[in-house]
């Protein structure tokens, strides 16, 4: 009774806070003040079980990517929106689909979670599998270090007990693969090694410090169920239980191919018999691109590439991976990103100069720029007429306008080009 | 004598998460638009150490990372203690700075032996000092970021690099309102917990440390500034200038 009625008060929150606009976290966290067992009670009964998806890099996309796969084998998947991957957004997306009596009846829930928040959700949501990606430098500000990292993933890992799949090119993910108590099988994906090498810095992943003690280069390399055996532009042939299947990524970069790696290693798991390589092709076509994640944003006809500056590891792939030196580049940073001391050890000889640069650090970023010798056009802190001005560029004589921003100025940037678009209405 | 620079930088792979290695980057492109040639040499574990060296580099890490070079650093602090007593100048960011003071106590109370070229000791503590910090040093105001989890110790004497204006310095995220110092300066060198990084943002700094270098060399150089150093001067001014305006100053 107690969990209906919580059920009820979380969704008049949400419908509320959808009136409202915004704020999706607020109807989780009602549900959860309400009914803390929801989140368990919620998933307990799906015959397919639950699995999580986390690491520092890739976690909305490769879920994305997941669920996609399944959901092409005919899986009826319950997943968490792209970002929402604290409890209270997961709660949040529970109530959208939650019957009355507080089970979902889909037949498996696939999350994103954050690697923090991960461990004490892995204790109420007990995930059956778990799919682990990277440990990369990533918000230092908040987790300190990449030990503590590996640390809260491995945490994660040892509630599966039935599969954990781990990046095989990730010397701290494959440390924490081998001192698993052997509750839960485990299987690799990763990239060829010809291909890894021609990659300018690799998959940026973070260097093994002491981890859990196990050194990889003790034991013979894991064999990967899951290769990436090539990659041209967006397209990428990878080996996936045997068959070589050409896939189309959301995106250019290694990094995208990778996730696919990972999500078809998941799915081939999860599913066994039923799996079918070529089923990754298509769901790859099907996919919406997740929020800012390799993303064109269109505005007065012209078309606008977004580079979200997540962390390091990323931003390094998306410069190793553009086609050319953007022509006309806008780069913003806020505090969002507590200290951009870390983009001087980031690798800048993809662009030759920048157009614009702005947000509150953008004074820190022309200082950083003047030490690449990469030549910034002006330095506008203020968003808006920093945008303004960027737009009001002639079209580029190749390619399309491109922005390398961090994940909050992307946020106000849609605000404020929806917000021109008005203004610019006939 | 010629004029050239040899940077040795020290581990960069294991220290070298907080963009500290904007350090080297800076004083080498300073020197290099006064043309000043500068060489940096990577110093990773069991690598030999050059026959001389005019400044030397060592950035912050995690602690897991402080532990991996130990050994390696252990066998050659004779040769930078000796390096650091004969005037070359050293700059120790955080966990570097940790590790090239006298000890570093943990959090359960052991304490370890460190490098002691510098007179302060660091203890662990589970609380991080994390965020902009603005310092009053004797070459101007100095800004940057501060991680970290220890509460520093300068022994009896010791020179801070400066007075905290805003964020926690030595003393760590126990920090009281009152005024706290951060970093140490003894002779030509610097420890600071700074990143931003600390000479890029605090070019002052880092053309001291060039004239240091320079001066043990016998070259009496004039660090003018020129168009480019004036370009991220002018940058690095307002970029402190922000950060002083965010913490309300």
């Amino acid at each position: 009774m107690r969990s209906a009625v919580a059920i009820l008060l979380g969704r008049m929150a949400r419908w509320a806070t959808r009136l409202r606009g915004g704020g999706s976290a607020v109807p989780g966290r009602v549900l959860l003040a309400v009914s803390p067992r929801a989140l368990e009670r919620a998933v307990e009964r799906m015959p397919l079980g639950v699995v999580f998806v986390s690491g520092s890099n890739g976690k909305s996309t490769t879920t994305n990517m997941l669920v996609g796969i399944l959901r092409a084998h005919g899986v009826d998947v319950f997943s968490n929106p792209s970002g929402g991957n604290l409890p209270q957004g997961i709660a949040s997306a529970l109530l959208a689909s939650m019957p009355l009596d507080g089970r979902l009846r889909e037949q498996i829930a696939v999350l994103e979670v954050d690697e923090a928040y991960g461990v004490n959700l892995s204790k109420v949501l007990r995930p059956s599998s778990v799919l682990l990606l990277n440990v990369q430098i990533d918000q230092l500000n908040r987790f300190f270090e990449p030990d503590r990292v590996v640390k809260m993933l491995a945490t994660i890992a040892g509630a599966a007990d039935a599969h954990v799949v781990v990046n095989a090119n990730d010397d701290n993910l494959v440390a924490v693969a081998r001192s698993l108590a052997g509750r839960a099988e485990v299987s690799y994906f990763g990239v060829d090694p010809a291909l890894l090498s021609d990659s300018p810095n690799g998959l940026a992943n973070a260097e093994v410090y002491s981890a859990l003690g196990t050194s990889p280069a003790d034991v013979a390399a894991p064999a990967p169920r899951v290769v990436v055996e090539r990659l041209a532009g967006v397209d990428s042939t990878l080996t996936i239980a045997g068959s070589a299947i050409d896939v189309r990524l959301p995106a250019r970069g290694l990094h995208y191919a990778v996730d696919v790696a990972g999500a078809a290693a998941m799915a081939e798991r999860l599913l066994g018999a039923a799996f079918r390589p070529e089923l990754v092709a298509s769901a790859m076509l099907a996919l919406d691109t997740v929020y800012g994640r390799g993303e064109i944003l269109t505005y007065n006809g012209e078309d606008i590439e977004v580079i979200m500056m997540k962390n390091p590891p990323s931003l390094q792939l998306n410069l190793d991976y553009l086609e050319q030196a953007p022509e006309q580049l806008f780069v913003a940073v806020d505090e969002g990103t507590p200290d951009p001391s870390w983009m001087y050890d980031t690798d800048f000889s993809h662009i030759d100069h920048v157009d614009i640069v702005s947000g509150t650090k953008a004074w820190q970023l022309a200082t950083r720029f003047g030490y690449g010798a990469i030549p910034v056009g002006s330095v506008v802190p203020e968003l808006k007429p920093a945008l303004e001005a960027f737009l009001a560029l002639p079209r580029p004589g190749r390619g399309n306008k491109t922005m390398i921003v961090n994940y909050e100025q992307m946020m106000l940037i849609r605000k404020l080009l929806g917000f021109l678009e008005l203004e610019n209405a006939p | 004598m010629t004029r050239s620079l040899t940077i040795l930088s020290l581990y960069p792979r294991q220290l070298g998460i907080n963009g500290d290695s904007g350090n080297v980057l800076a004083l080498k492109t300073r020197a290099e638009w006064r043309g000043i040639p500068v060489t940096v040499v990577e110093h990773n574990i069991g690598d030999p150490l050059p026959e001389s060296v005019d400044l030397v580099h060592i950035g912050s890490g995690p602690r897991t990372a402080q532990l991996a070079v130990q050994a390696d650093l252990a066998v050659i602090t004779p040769r930078l203690l000796a390096w650091k007593n004969s005037g070359v100048p050293v700059l120790a960011i955080a966990g570097g700075w940790q590790l090239l003071g006298t000890s570093i106590t943990e959090e359960d109370g052991t304490v370890v032996a460190a490098g002691g070229l510098f007179a302060s000791s660091s203890r662990l503590v589970g609380r991080r000092a994390v965020g902009e910090t603005v310092v009053a040093t004797a070459h101007g105001t100095v800004a940057g970021f501060e991680n970290h989890g220890a509460v520093t110790t300068l022994d009896t004497g010791a020179t801070p690099l400066g007075t905290v204006t805003s964020g926690f310095g030595n003393a760590g995220a126990a920090a009281s309102a009152g005024l706290g110092v951060e970093g140490i300066v003894d002779g030509d060198s610097i420890g600071t917990h700074l990143h931003g990084p600390f000479l890029p943002m605090n070019p002052a700094w880092a053309d001291r440390l060039l004239n240091a270098a320079l001066r043990l060399r016998g070259v009496d150089a004039e660090l003018a500034s020129n168009e480019h150093t004036a370009r991220v001067d002018d940058a690095a001014e307002k970029a402190r200038a922000a950060i002083a305006k965010r913490v309300g100053i």
